[in-house]
């Protein structure tokens, strides 16, 4: 029971922080709904068992990307500055099909088959990173030269041009 | 009655969603790229609640990748929008038209 | 010997080549050379002739050039029979008395190099033009010719009457080379052949019937009246004086505009095939020889007096070739090509002596120039008519042939014209050589041997050419293609009229112009309105440039609207239709990378929604749970 109940709080927390992300007109309040959705999902990972991925989601969503985030607000000059809202057309034409899609989505689910619902188990960190290893080495030097391509754009676009 | 996989794939679309609705309605882009994190977000529930169900480990793998690549397209992105703001004192995408015709 | 017959046009070419490509380096050599060169074309040409005389026959060399679909196919070839071997003689001869007297003539010009070569082209082109064994090749010759004669009538092109009369003459001929070559495309679209002695087959076949004949040889005359300057595109050749003296002579009295004639007698029986086209040619020959003679009375440029009378005596080879007399014309042809050739030569001695093309500046130049004199004697008796002169025997050859065609008015023009050339001719010659020296010509001096030799040689021939006529009317009439003809006709009367017409006009000159018992500026003054009409040439040019004007520019306008509203209307359309399609298109282009995602998502609910519908199962799944 307490599982449930669990269940639907961080629910309900991620998508009114998700509401609160895409709607505020205060980026800081979008930033803010941004880390809590982020808090909200990790903690619905920890009831999935998937303690790891919960810790790398807060570090990376809450630690890194909401942290850049603020600083892109501030040196952008949106820390008080509210940004402008959507037109009603865009509203009801982005709405619309935002909803349609999700109604379609969730049509899909529930017509799947599903596994029964299994307690999931607990996967030791160990096993990740052997996978990570083994199996999926490839993606994972990708993901790396990835990062070091992001790094090094990062730095370059970030700077601009030598005064 | 338990929460089944079927409610995790519900929920992280209606976050999918939620993001998608940011990223076609949003006129500012530091807010634009907020809402295509909450998409990578939900996507990355996806993937875990996927993999713990079906007890496949491969999943989170990809959720740890997923994190990774948010992470990437927030520092470029993020960069991106301080050296456009930097050339244009604005980042209000409605008036970025210099490659407009 | 046959087989060696292609070094005959070939060495004048090497000549030409040789020349122009050592340019100004051979400025001294480059007469040498060109004038060596067709002295032995005339050797081999000769050489020709003599086995020609010895074995008749007529021979065709030739490969395939140029194969078509179909069995159409374009040759290069040469034809040889006495019609080629003579006018092979000619021009090599004309050429080179031409030539040896242009050493002389052209001494000192800055353009002597391209001088020389051009005119060996042109000997080059003139060769391969009467060599040619097929309608194409001819037709190419034919307008290499008339390029040579483009460039030699320009050739002091810093002289703007010498530039314009060039392309006068090169844009006049071409209005007759396009009917030639449409004449050409018709018989081979008929006759699915280009060799001449092919079509000449087909024809004698009938495979050209009704009015197509006389549409066909009416085309192809078109470019022989262009050539050979016969009414009404004969505008040019007085202009075409302005190139130099030995040019004329060559060119535009003894070779390129005979090639008109020779055509005519090369596609004979093509033009024998069509009653109707002979009856034309005879007529307009007819009328050419009139009017050329008549505006010849009164010019005043010695040089065009002369370029008349060769129109004069183009159309009168014309009216016998039109009477289908062959022999006559060709006849004609060559003692005309001597004679008048001498003529011009002299000319050319007379203006180098004093520096004039004015003969009312001239008088008295007799005593001076005494071979130029005696030698042109020779040659206005000849062309006279006077016997025992060459002209004598060719002319009555085809007053004869006139009479025994049976058209008495063409016969009653050529006795008049008879008259009309002595007279002009005999004005002429006396208005320079005799009475009393003007001013002007005290300086004069007679011209140095290189171009006196020429001159008696000419004059030599000019004498004793006529007596060949038996000989010649038995070796031409072995050409390919000569009607069959018996006995020369002969009437005893008609020599003696013209004989008599020739000595009345003989007598006018002398009466008007050497004692001036009548006075020609009196009689000018009676006459003030014909004498003013033949001055001007019966307003022809001015005729031409009013049609031109109005006809030519009034259709140029109304094509030009064509091309802006029609043609460039097209065009605009279509460039608008797709700027305000590329206007309307723009509008989905916003822009906005958003509104494309968007749009993308919108797609593909849109594709979700439809596999929704057209797979009701899945509802039906949906229902179940």
């Amino acid at each position: 029971m307490a599982t449930i109940i669990g269940f639907y709080l961080l629910a309900l927390l991620a998508i009114g922080a998700g509401i609160m992300l895409v709607n505020s007109r205060n980026l800081l309040h979008a930033l803010l709904g941004l880390a809590v959705a982020s808090l909200a999902v990790a903690g619905l990972m920890l009831g999935l068992r998937a303690e790891f991925l919960a810790l790398v989601l807060v570090l990376i969503y809450v630690g890194a990307v909401v942290v850049l985030g603020v600083f892109a607000v501030m040196l952008t000059g949106h820390f008080e500055k509210s940004v402008l809202p959507p037109s009603n057309e865009l509203k009801i034409l982005g709405g619309g099909t935002a909803l349609a899609l999700l109604v379609l989505v969730t049509g899909v689910i529930l017509i799947q088959p599903l596994p029964p619902d299994a307690v999931p188990a607990q996967v030791p960190i160990q096993k990740l990173g052997v996978l990570l290893m083994t199996d999926y080495v490839l993606p994972f030097e990708l993901v790396s030269v990835l990062l070091l391509a992001v790094l090094v754009g990062a730095i370059v676009i970030a700077r601009g041009k030598e005064d | 009655m338990s929460i089944s996989l079927t409610h995790y794939l519900v929920l992280s679309t209606v976050l999918f969603a939620l993001g998608l609705y940011g990223v076609f309605t949003r006129r500012n882009a530091v807010a634009l790229l907020l809402a295509v994190e909450l998409i990578m977000l939900a996507v990355a529930l996806n993937f875990t609640a996927g993999a713990q169900f079906w007890g496949k480990p491969g999943g989170l793998i990809f959720a740890i990748f997923i994190i990774t690549i948010a992470a990437a397209e927030a520092a470029v992105g993020l960069a991106l929008v301080i050296a456009i703001y930097r050339n244009q004192k604005d980042v209000d995408l409605d008036r970025l038209t210099i490659l407009r015709w | 010997m046959i087989a060696h017959v292609w070094l005959v046009p070939a060495l004048p070419l090497l000549a030409a080549i040789l020349v122009s490509a050592a340019g100004q380096r051979s400025a001294r050599l480059a007469g040498s050379i060109t004038t060596g060169a067709v002295f032995f074309s005339l050797i081999m040409a000769l050489n020709v002739l003599a086995g020609l005389i010895s074995t008749p026959g007529v021979e065709q060399v030739s490969m395939v050039w140029l194969r078509s679909a179909g069995n159409l196919s374009m040759e290069l070839g040469m034809l040889v029979d006495p019609l080629s071997v003579i006018m092979l003689v000619i021009v090599c001869f004309i050429s080179l008395m031409v030539q040896i007297y242009s050493l002389g003539y052209m001494a000192g010009d800055k353009g002597i190099t391209r001088y020389f070569s051009f005119m060996s082209f042109f000997t080059f082109s003139m060769l391969g033009l009467v060599l040619a064994n097929n309608l194409i090749t001819l037709y190419m010759f034919w307008e290499l010719v008339g390029l040579s004669s483009y460039l030699l009538i320009g050739f002091w092109y810093h002289k703007p009457e010498a530039a314009d009369a060039a392309k006068k003459a090169f844009i006049v001929t071409r209005f007759g080379d396009l009917g030639f070559l449409i004449g050409i495309l018709v018989l081979a679209y008929f006759l699915n052949t280009f060799n001449i002695l092919e079509v000449g087959e087909a024809v004698k076949d009938g495979r050209l019937t009704g009015q197509w004949s006389t549409i066909v040889a009416l085309l192809i005359f078109a470019g022989a009246a262009g050539k050979s300057a016969q009414f009404p595109l004969h505008v040019w050749l007085p202009d075409a004086m302005e190139g130099p003296t030995p040019v004329s002579a060559l060119i535009h009295a003894a070779t390129m505009v005979a090639a008109g004639v020779f055509l005519v007698a090369r596609l004979f029986p093509v033009f024998a095939a069509s009653e109707t086209a002979l009856m034309i040619i005879a007529y307009l020959g007819g009328f050419t020889a009139l009017l050329a003679a008549t505006v010849a009375c009164v010019q005043n440029d010695i040089k065009r007096i002369l370029a008349y009378s060769t129109m004069s005596q183009l159309g009168y080879m014309m009216m016998a070739l039109g009477c289908r007399d062959y022999i006559a014309g060709m006849f004609h042809l060559t003692t005309h090509a001597v004679f008048k050739a001498l003529l011009f030569l002299a000319a050319g001695s007379v203006i180098h002596a004093i520096h004039t093309n004015d003969i009312r500046q001239m008088g008295g130049l007799g005593p001076r120039l005494k071979i130029t004199a005696a030698t042109m004697l020779v040659a206005a008796l000849a062309l006279s008519g006077i016997p025992p002169f060459s002209g004598f025997f060719s002319k009555d050859a085809i007053l004869m042939g006139i009479w025994a065609a049976g058209r008495m008015d063409l016969l009653m023009v050529g006795i008049v014209t008879a008259f009309l050339t002595t007279f002009y001719v005999f004005r002429l010659w006396i208005v320079v050589f005799a009475g009393h020296p003007a001013e002007k010509k005290r300086q004069a001096h007679e011209s140095p041997w290189i171009m006196a030799i020429p001159l008696m040689v000419l004059a030599l021939l000019a004498l004793s050419l006529g007596w060949l006529g038996e000989n010649f009317r038995h070796f031409i009439s072995a050409s390919w293609g000569a009607p069959q003809v018996g006995e020369a006709p002969h009437h005893r009367l008609i020599p003696m009229f013209a004989f008599l017409a020739s000595l009345a006009g003989f007598g006018w000159a002398y009466l008007v112009y050497f004692k001036k018992t009548i006075s020609a500026r009196l009689l000018a003054r009676r006459f003030a309105g014909t004498y003013k009409l033949l001055e001007r040439k019966y307003y022809i040019d001015e005729i031409y440039i009013f049609l031109v004007r109005q006809g030519m520019f009034v259709f140029s306008r109304g094509l030009a609207w064509f091309d802006r509203y029609v043609v460039d209307g097209m065009v605009n359309r279509v460039g608008e239709f797709f700027r305000l399609a590329g206007k309307g298109t723009r509008l989905l282009q916003v822009g906005r990378l958003q509104a494309y995602l968007l749009a993308f998502f919108l797609g593909l609910v849109v594709i979700m929604v439809s596999v929704l519908m057209t797979h009701p199962e899945i509802m039906e799944i949906i229902k179940s749970k």
